[in-house]
This record gives structure tokens, C-alpha cells and sequence, in this order.
């Protein structure tokens, strides 16, 4: 269907334009054709002045004339005159033979017609005073004396040749350069129709109209196809376009309307010598007859193809419609989860093929769903298995882990104890040494008391021993009841895990004086920067075990042996309600690779040399578990920070 | 779809969209056309000044008119040329047009040596002149297009008239060159055929003001009329030593007294005036062209003229010829002018083929006191051209102009 369109518009355009051509092409045909008849006109006018004032010059037609003149006076039947009248119309018809004039006159100054070949009712009377003085015969001969010119007058009524239309060539005839008579020829209307009527070129339609205008009415002066009418004349405003411009001395060609409203090619043209309007045509329907045949053709052609194309179309679009709307249904309750749905195959082109292919497409997705339901349930059961066996082994892990821990527990308790008996083994040993000293001496003064020996330097020396020895004494043993009583308090703490309120800043220090041992063998110091009186109720064990945990790290993995460095902790009130405790060491810091590892049970980079891996796994436990706080840390290569946050009083 | 379709498509689309562009750019940015050029050569100094200026204004109404009607694709130019009233510049003028302006026609002239000196010009190149005034006849150029009046539809016919109207007894007056010795020549012989009287025929040397003689002489002859062909300046010399003479009343009519001239005179119900038109032709054609004309002008004043129609309605002819032909080239149009006739202010006017003249028609006005002349016969239809007048042969013509140009007869 689409491709009718370009082609009936490309055959629209087409048209348009032929027509255009054609109409240019008839347009400029009716105006050459005009052209030439104007021209035919002028030429027989101009022939016939020509042929008229070339007779005047003839001695021979002069001197007829003058004898003519001198017998006419003795009358028209006097034989003289007889004689001169005949051998002048013998030579006059003789020269005139080949051109066809109605009658030749000759006329003397005063106006008398002194001779004519036809002897009408004009011979013999007088242009200026008789009967026909006010005939077109008299005008020119005024016209010829007066101007001394060859006119061609235009076609009028002329009564002595019975009212037919004719014109008149007149010439003067000189002798020395002034006029003797005028020499006449007369032309009738009907030898010139010829002429004008030559329908060449016109075909079946067209016509040549003349005209001439006097004052407000026209008369035509050759028949017209379409009316009867000849000499009545018509009132100027009644008359087509084209006439009208051609009386008004305009030139033009063009399609227009004519006096018998027929669409008409006309060109019209003024004809100065007959002060007439010519005007020839041709029906449109005529001249542009082989535009019409070829726009019925072209529109007929059009219009059956377009029916062939239109049924064909739709012939065609039945049978591509009819299967696609099958797929599309079927399509529809696929999509709605109906796998069993088949299209129906029935042809044997690329829609069957279509059909064809798509039902076994249909069918593996089908398959495939199949599958896949089969494959779903046993990779669930697979699941719920591996399930049921992970949880197993967490369970399990879990059970292990808390083992662990409490072994590890055990083990920092054991070390714990380890270190304190070795701290409290010096002041001990001291308190052993300085009693076992001061008991000896204190014996061996005695002995000396009772013999009577006891010198007075011997007893001041045993007053300084004994004084020395009882503050030794005193020191260590206070020494180590603190030290017992402070590994009471985190033994306690740890094994109870109580929660009670305490001063942290005095329990900070409890932890720290228990751990003096470990850190005598290193070059580190503590240093803690806490409020005093900072009264908390919290798990006081759970504190101490954080702290040792991160002290015990630090010992283990932040330093080289014997290097210097600084363990700060800092306390701090954050609002009311939470304490924030900050623990950092100047160590060689956590590379960044193992830093999201260092809370991971088990993880440790000191598995050969006995760590367990659980000690900041611990702490993690600690701070989010057991003191509902928060736990950050930041590691470079200058130091570790960790930062806890947790609450100042737990419910 | 794969690439190669793609960009295809996206060449084409461009391609589309690109022709679109320039199409529009064009539309819009189209240069504006050519104008086409026309030259214009008249005395705009010197002594002509007067008589000739007013001619360009009329080619100028004309030009405007056509122009504002979109007749051609491109609008006409004037080129102007000065002839300051000397012919030589005339024909000096004429070749300049022609070979450096460019200019498809020209329209000019006003004496008849200033139209002899550039009858050589336009033929050498084969262009055409469109020459508007009456003039003395016996020539007929084939690159010169006569629309003003020869003398067998001016002088010929009015001689006549005065003949039959105003007495037997003739006295010629002219000014002393080709024009008024040629159309003496022509009243000379049909002052014979009617059987008048030649009393004398006197030459007054072009802008002379040695008129006393010549009214003593009239003063003792008595004409019954005064047939008068004195060009220029001399005319206002002679009216004023005439209206203060005893013989004030004497018939004059004059050949080269238009109304821009009678403005000059003391005017007189005995002078006429022959011409194709005058002012007051009552036609609403004519007076859409006054009123236009004094509209170009602006002045309300301004009087129309022969020549002032002639030159006007030259440009029309030319217009029709140039749409004839299809072309603006002067050897083409040269050819379709032969053909064109027009409605001008004065009547139905065509070319006649064989002479390269134009019919017009005659026109005696009688001069009133407001300027003006009034009609008192026309020809009723136009009178066919005949430069070469009939009752003689052109080689005879030829033969009578060569005796005048040597100064031969002021008698025959």
C-alpha cells in the first residue's frame, strides 16, 4: 500500500506539471498564431497600398486618368468617353488581374467618380456633394487629396455595392508633385474573409474573431461560431475579457472565459490599420485535450492499481495476521504459567517454520522448568543436610571455643599466679632472711646476757640489727600482703566476674601493681591518667582482664626486647553516662594486612611461641558482652590505640 | 541490527538533514537579484535642460510603476546620462552606456542632432533608442524605435487644419536647423495642394532673440496664420515682441509649444498647438498619469506634454517587448517591439512594423489662460506613421534632405 503513495503523488506532480507545459506550450501556439495573422492582415493591407499607389506612378494609368477627365465632361455615354472608358478598363483589369478587387474607381479633385470597372451606384456622382459623400469610398478620397497618402481604409457598410461590408485603398495620382485625383480599390469584405477565417492551427473549437469598436458598442466583423448574430452589435460591456483588451489597444495571450463562457486559450492583439480588435481562440478542452486523456489514464491506471494493491494487501495481511495473532495468544498463556500451550502448525512457509520452532522452544522451556524443580529439591535436601551438619560443627565449635577460653582463663590465672608467687617470693625471702637474722642474733645476745658478757657496743649493734631487720621485715611483709590482697581482688574478680561499684582509678592501680613483675623485665613504663574517685558500678574483673589482655600484647608483639616505650591509659567521662578508656602502647603498631584480623579467635602471630590467639577475642567479648560497650582501635607504625567505650553504670 | 545498518542510516539522515539546512540557508539568505539596467540620456544641463529633464521623471513614473508590479524577476535601474544639450557628448554619452554601463536600452534624445549623433552609436552595437519626440521624419534607423510623432501625423495633418481653419495665407517661422527646414520643406507642399498662400519663411538661429524684424515683417504681411517651428528660448522672444505688436492677434500654430512651454508665453486664444496629447485629455487613464506623475515629481504643478507621454509610455513598449522576447538583450527585443501596442494616457498606440514608428494620432488644442491647451480636433483614430512622407520616393526624400542640409532653398 505504501509504495502507492509516492507513486500516486510523484504521478500527481507529474500531471501538474505536464499540465503546465501544455498550457504553456497552447498559450504560446495561440499567440504565435495570432502573430501571424496579424501580420497576414497588415501584409494584404500593406500589399494592396503597395499594389494601388505602384499603379498611381504608371504614365499609362495618369494618362488614362486625364483623358478620362477631359471626356467625362462631354458625358458618360459620349462615345468618346466610351472609347477612353474602355481601354482604361482594359488596361486597369489587366494589371489588377492577379489580385482580387471588387471594383477600381477613379476620381477627379472636385470628387466626381469619373470612372469605375463595376459601375455601381457610386459612378458618376460626386464624393463632396452627392449622395455618398459621407461613404467610407468619400472619406478616403478626402484623406488621399488632402495628405497626399495611400490609406487603406477599414471596412464599412458601403451602399451602392448593396451594403456589403468593403474598405478602400485610395492613392493620389500626381503631376508635378500635386494632386490631379485619387485612384480607388475597392475590397470586399467576403474576399478577405480568407484571411482571417484560416482556422490552421485552430482545430474543431477554435476561431479568429475581428472587431471594431464605435463609441460603446462593438460589432463584430466576422461570423462567430456560437451566435447568429453578425452586425448586431454588442454593448462593450457584455463582450469577453479578450476582446475588450484587444479593442482597448492592449497585446496579450492567456487562458480566459469567452463570450459563450467556454474556458477558452485566447490571444488577443490590436490591429492598427483597421483599428480592430482581433481575438483567436481555441477551447480549453480542446487544447488541452491530451492532458485530459492523460489525467483520466493516469488516474484510471491509479485507481485500479490501487484497488489490485488494496485487495492484495489485505489478501496478504490475512495470512500474516491470522498466524501472528495465534502466537500471540499462545504467547500470552505461556507467560501466564500455562507451559503446555502449543501453537497451531499448519502451513508450510516461514510461518509454519515460526509455529514450528516456537513449540519446541515451548517445549524445552517446559523441560527446562522440569529440571530445574528437580534440581531445586535435591540441592534444598543437599542444603538442609549441610545445614543441619554446620550447625553441628558450629555447636561443636562453639563448645571447643568456650573450652578455650576458659583454659586460656585458667592459663592467664596461671600465669597470674605464677608471677605473683614470684613477686611475693622476694619480699618473703626478705622478711624470711631478716627474721631468720635477727633471730639468730637475737640468740646469740641472749646467750651473751646470761654469761655476763654482753658489751654495751655488742648490744647498740643489736638494737640497729634488730631495728633494721623488724623494717625490712615490716616493708616486705606489707609488700607482699599488698600484693596478695591486689591477686586477691582480680582472682576474685575474675572467678566471680561480680558486678559492683568500685573506684576505677584505684582498681586501675591494683591491676597495674600486679603485673609489675612481668613488666620488671622490660624497659617499659606505665603511665595512667584517670580521675580520682571515679566511682563506677561495672564488672571490675572484667576490667582488669581487658587491661592485662592489652598489656600482655603490647609485651608480646609491640616491642623488641629491651626497647624503650611508653603503655599510657586514659580515662575520661564522656557525658554522664559513659566512660571512655583509652589504652595505647609507642610499639612498632599492627600491619595493615592483619588489623581486620586481630579480633578473630585463634588468630596470632605468636602461635610458636605460645600465644593462644584469644586474647583480644577476649577483650572483644568483654567490651561488647560483658560491659555493653563499644571497641575501636587505630595501628600505625608509631603505636596502637584502642579505644572502649561503655557504660558508667549498668542496670 | 548490526552496525553497518546503523550507520548507514545515520549517514543518510545526516546527509538529509544537511541538504535541509542549506536549503533553508539558502531560501533565506537568497542574494537579491540583479538588477537590470536602463539607460536614460538626456540634456540635464545646458539650454535642453527645460525642455528634457522632465522626460526623465517620466521614464522614472514609468520604471516605479513596473518595478512596484513585479513584472520582471529583477527590478529595473536607470542609469542617467547627461547630454548637456550638445550632441556630441549625446553620441559620447550614448557609448559609455552602452559599453561600460551595460545597459539594455536607452531612452533619450530630444533634438534632432542629438538624436543624428547617436543614430550611429546604437546601430555600431546593434542596441536600441527609443526616441520620443515629434520630429521632422526621413530617417528610419533599425535600432531606433520613433514614438514620437513623424510628419505626416503631426505636420502634415495640422497644416490642413490651419489651411481649412484659419486662412490661405501663410507665413513659416522656424528655428534654423534640420527640424524646422525639413518640416517646412513637407507645409511647403501641402500649402500648394490646398491652394494656399506662402507669404515668407524666415530662420531665427537657435536661441536668438533677434525677433523684431520678423514682427515688423508680419506686422506688414498680415498673415492669416503663422506656422510656427521655432525651437527653444526664441519661442518666449517672439510671443512677447508678437503680443506687443499691432498684429498681437495673428493665428500661431505652433509645433514645439508644449505646456511646459506655454507656462513661458503670454498666451493667446489664436495659438495652437499640434500634438498626439495634451494635459487636458479627459480620460481616466490620462489622469491617473498626471496625477502620478506630479505624485513622483512632487509638485502639484507639474504639467504633462507630449513628449512627457511619449517617453512614458516608451518604457511600456520596451516592458512588453522584453516579456515578448523572453530577454533583455536589444537585438531580441528589437524584434518583439515591432509587434506592441499599449493603451497610453493619449489613446491606443502601436509600432508599425514596416517604419519603426508609432500610430499615433493628431490633436489640435487651442492655448487657454490656465496653460492648458483645449482640443479642438483630433484625428479620431491614430494615424499610421509615414517618415518617408508618400508622394515622394525615398530616394527622393534623401535627395531633398541632402539639398537642405547644404542650405540649398529657404524658398521653393
Amino acid at each position: 500500500m505504501t509504495s502507492i503513495v509516492p507513486l500516486a503523488g510523484f504521478a500527481i506532480l507529474n500531471l501538474r506539471n505536464f499540465e503546465t507545459a501544455l498550457s504553456d506550450t497552447v498559450v504560446n501556439n495561440m499567440a504565435f498564431i495570432a502573430d501571424k495573422k496579424a501580420d497576414k492582415i497588415n501584409h494584404y493591407i500593406e500589399d494592396s497600398r503597395e499594389k494601388i499607389r505602384s499603379l498611381s506612378y504608371t504614365p499609362d494609368v495618369v494618362m488614362l486618368f486625364e483623358e478620362l477627365q477631359k471626356n467625362y465632361k462631354k458625358g458618360i455615354h459620349s462615345p468618346a468617353y466610351q472609347q477612353t472608358e474602355n481601354n482604361t478598363r482594359h488596361v486597369l483589369t489587366r494589371m489588377i488581374s492577379d489580385y482580387d478587387y471588387y471594383d477600381l474607381l477613379l476620381i477627379d479633385t472636385s470628387g466626381e467618380v469619373i470612372f469605375s470597372i463595376k459601375k455601381e451606384l457610386d459612378f458618376a456622382t460626386n464624393l463632396q456633394t452627392g449622395r455618398y459623400r459621407d461613404s467610407i469610398l468619400a472619406e478616403s478620397f478626402r484623406q488621399s487629396m488632402d495628405f497626399l497618402t495611400t490609406e487603406f481604409s477599414t471596412f464599412t457598410h458601403y451602399e451602392p455595392s448593396e451594403g456589403k461590408a468593403a474598405a478602400f485603398t485610395t492613392t493620389p495620382l500626381l503631376k508635378n508633385g500635386m494632386p490631379i485625383g485619387v485612384l480607388a480599390a475597392q475590397t470586399n469584405l467576403d474576399s478577405y474573409y480568407p484571411i482571417v477565417t484560416d482556422s490552421t492551427g485552430l482545430g474543431k473549437t477554435g476561431e479568429a474573431l475581428l472587431a471594431k469598436k464605435i463609441g460603446d458598442t462593438v460589432f463584430f466583423t466576422t461570423p462567430r461560431r456560437y451566435t447568429t448574430e453578425i452586425n448586431r452589435g454588442v454593448p462593450i460591456g457584455q463582450l469577453a475579457k479578450p476582446m475588450v483588451a484587444a479593442l482597448n489597444g492592449q497585446r496579450g495571450q492567456g487562458i480566459s472565459v469567452d463570450y459563450a463562457g467556454h474556458s477558452v486559450v485566447a490571444a488577443w492583439r490590436y490591429l492598427p490599420d483597421l483599428h480592430w480588435g482581433m481575438v483567436v481562440k481555441i477551447e480549453t478542452n480542446e487544447a488541452l485535450a491530451p492532458f485530459i486523456q492523460l489525467r483520466f489514464y493516469t488516474f484510471l491506471a491509479l485507481g485500479i492499481l490501487m484497488s489490485i494493491t488494496t485487495a492484495f494487501a489485505l489478501l496478504l495481511g490475512k495470512s500474516i495476521i491470522h498466524p501472528v495473532n495465534d502466537l500471540i495468544q499462545v504467547t500470552k498463556k505461556i507467560a501466564k504459567g500455562d507451559l503446555t500451550q502449543r501453537v497451531p502448525v499448519y502451513r508450510h512457509d516461514e510461518f509454519g517454520e515460526l509455529a514450528q520452532t516456537f513449540n519446541h522452544m515451548a517445549s524445552q522451556i517446559k523441560q527446562g522448568y522440569d529440571n530445574l524443580e528437580h534440581r531445586v529439591q535435591s540441592r534444598t535436601i543437599e542444603l538442609v543436610s549441610a545445614k543441619e551438619s554446620a550447625e553441628d560443627a558450629l555447636t561443636q565449635l562453639k563448645t571447643t571455643q568456650n573450652t578455650l577460653v576458659q583454659a586460656e582463663k585458667m592459663a592467664a590465672l596461671g600465669g597470674l599466679v605464677a608471677g605473683i608467687a614470684h613477686e611475693i617470693n622476694t619480699p618473703i625471702g626478705i622478711t624470711l632472711t631478716s627474721a631468720t637474722h635477727l633471730s639468730a642474733k637475737t640468740d646469740k645476745v641472749a646467750k651473751l646476757y646470761e654469761q655476763g658478757e654482753l658489751a654495751e657496743n655488742e648490744l647498740n649493734a643489736y638494737f640497729k640489727l634488730a631495728e633494721k631487720s623488724t623494717q625490712l621485715i615490716t616493708i616486705n611483709s606489707r609488700r607482699a600482703a599488698d600484693l596478695i590482697h591486689s591477686f586477691k581482688q582480680v582472682a576474685v574478680d575474675q572467678t566471680s566476674g561480680e558486678r559492683r561499684e568500685f573506684d576505677l582509678n584505684r582498681y586501675i592501680e591494683e591491676v597495674l601493681l600486679s603485673l609489675k613483675p612481668a613488666l620488671k623485665k622490660t624497659m617499659l613504663k606505665i603511665e595512667l591518667d584517670c580521675p580520682e574517685k571515679f566511682i563506677i558500678n561495672s564488672y571490675a574483673g572484667a576490667i582488669s582482664q581487658l587491661l592485662t589482655n592489652f598489656i600482655m600484647n603490647s609485651l608480646h608483639h609491640a616491642y623488641e626486647p629491651n626497647q624503650r616505650g611508653v603503655l599510657s591509659i586514659r580515662v575520661s567521662r564522656i557525658n554522664d553516662d559513659m566512660v571512655q578508656l583509652t589504652y595505647s602502647d609507642d610499639g612498632k603498631g599492627i600491619p595493615m594486612e592483619l588489623q581486620p584480623k586481630i579480633f578473630d579467635p585463634f588468630f596470632t602471630t605468636r602461635r610458636g611461641n605460645g600465644g593462644s590467639g584469644l586474647g583480644l577475642h577476649i577483650v572483644y567479648n568483654i567490651v561488647y558482652q560483658t560491659l555493653k560497650g563499644s571497641l575501636t582501635f587505630q595501628s600505625a607504625e608509631n603505636g596502637t590505640t584502642f579505644t572502649v567505650q561503655f557504660p558508667r553504670s549498668l542496670p | 541490527m548490526s552496525h553497518s545498518t546503523i550507520n548507514y542510516q545515520r549517514i543518510s539522515l545526516l546527509i538529509f538533514g544537511l541538504v535541509t539546512v542549506i536549503a533553508i540557508w539558502n531560501f533565506f539568505n537568497q542574494k537579491p537579484p540583479q538588477p537590470i539596467r536602463i539607460g536614460v540620456l538626456h540634456s540635464l544641463t545646458g539650454t535642453m535642460a527645460i525642455s528634457e529633464k522632465p522626460l526623465v521623471d517620466a521614464v522614472r513614473l514609468a520604471v516605479n510603476e513596473i518595478n512596484a508590479r513585479g513584472v520582471f524577476k529583477q527590478p529595473l535601474e536607470m542609469v542617467i546620462a547627461d547630454g548637456q544639450s550638445n550632441p556630441t557628448i549625446f553620441a559620447k554619452e550614448a557609448e559609455r552606456l552602452i559599453t561600460q554601463e551595460n545597459v539594455n536600452v536607452i531612452f533619450g534624445c530630444w533634438t534632432s542632432a542629438s538624436r543624428k549623433a547617436v543614430k550611429p552609436i546604437v546601430e555600431k552595437y546593434n542596441h536600441l533608442l527609443f526616441y520620443p519626440v515629434q520630429y521632422e521624419g526621413l530617417e528610419q534607423s533599425p535600432n531606433i524605435i520613433y514614438t514620437g510623432s513623424a510628419p505626416n501625423q503631426q505636420i502634415v495633418p495640422a497644416v490642413r487644419w490651419a489651411l481649412k481653419n484659419l486662412g490661405h495665407r501663410v507665413y513659416l517661422l522656424g528655428s534654423d536647423y534640420i527640424f524646422p527646414r525639413t518640416a517646412n520643406r513637407i507645409m511647403k507642399d501641402f500649402i500648394r495642394v490646398a491652394n494656399g498662400t506662402l507669404l515668407a519663411e524666415r530662420y531665427l538661429p537657435l536661441d536668438s532673440d533677434g525677433v523684431d524684424n520678423i514682427v515688423q515683417e508680419i506686422e506688414k504681411l498680415k498673415p492669416d496664420v503663422i506656422l510656427n517651428t521655432i525651437n527653444g528660448n526664441s519661442n518666449a522672444y517672439f510671443f512677447k515682441a508678437l503680443s506687443q505688436s499691432s498684429v498681437k492677434e495673428t493665428p500661431v500654430l505652433s509645433f514645439s509649444v508644449g505646456e511646459n512651454e506655454l507656462n513661458h508665453y503670454p498666451a493667446l486664444a489664436t495659438h495652437y498647438a499640434a500634438w498626439s496629447y495634451f494635459q487636458s485629455i479627459d480620460s481616466p487613464t490620462n489622469q491617473r498619469f498626471i496625477e502620478n506623475y506630479r505624485q513622483l515629481v512632487g509638485d502639484t504643478n507639474r504639467v504633462t506634454s507630449d513628449p512627457i507621454e511619449a517617453a512614458y509610455f516608451s518604457v511600456y513598449l520596451w516592458a512588453q517587448a522584453v516579456n515578448d522576447a523572453n530577454s533583455f538583450t536589444p537585438e531580441n527585443v528589437n524584434i518583439s517591439i515591432l509587434q506592441q501596442s499599449f493603451h497610453a494616457p493619449s489613446g491606443i498606440i502601436s509600432i508599425d512594423k514596416k517604419t519603426r514608428h508609432t500610430w499615433k494620432m493628431l490633436r489640435i488644442g487651442q492655448a487657454q489662460p490656465d496653460g492648458q491647451f483645449k482640443e479642438v480636433y483630433n484625428s479620431q483614430f491614430p494615424i499610421r506613421p509615414e517618415p518617408f512622407p508618400d508622394y515622394h520616393t525615398k530616394p527622393e526624400w534623401a535627395e531633398i534632405v541632402n539639398s537642405l542640409n547644404n542650405g540649398k532653398s529657404t524658398h521653393d
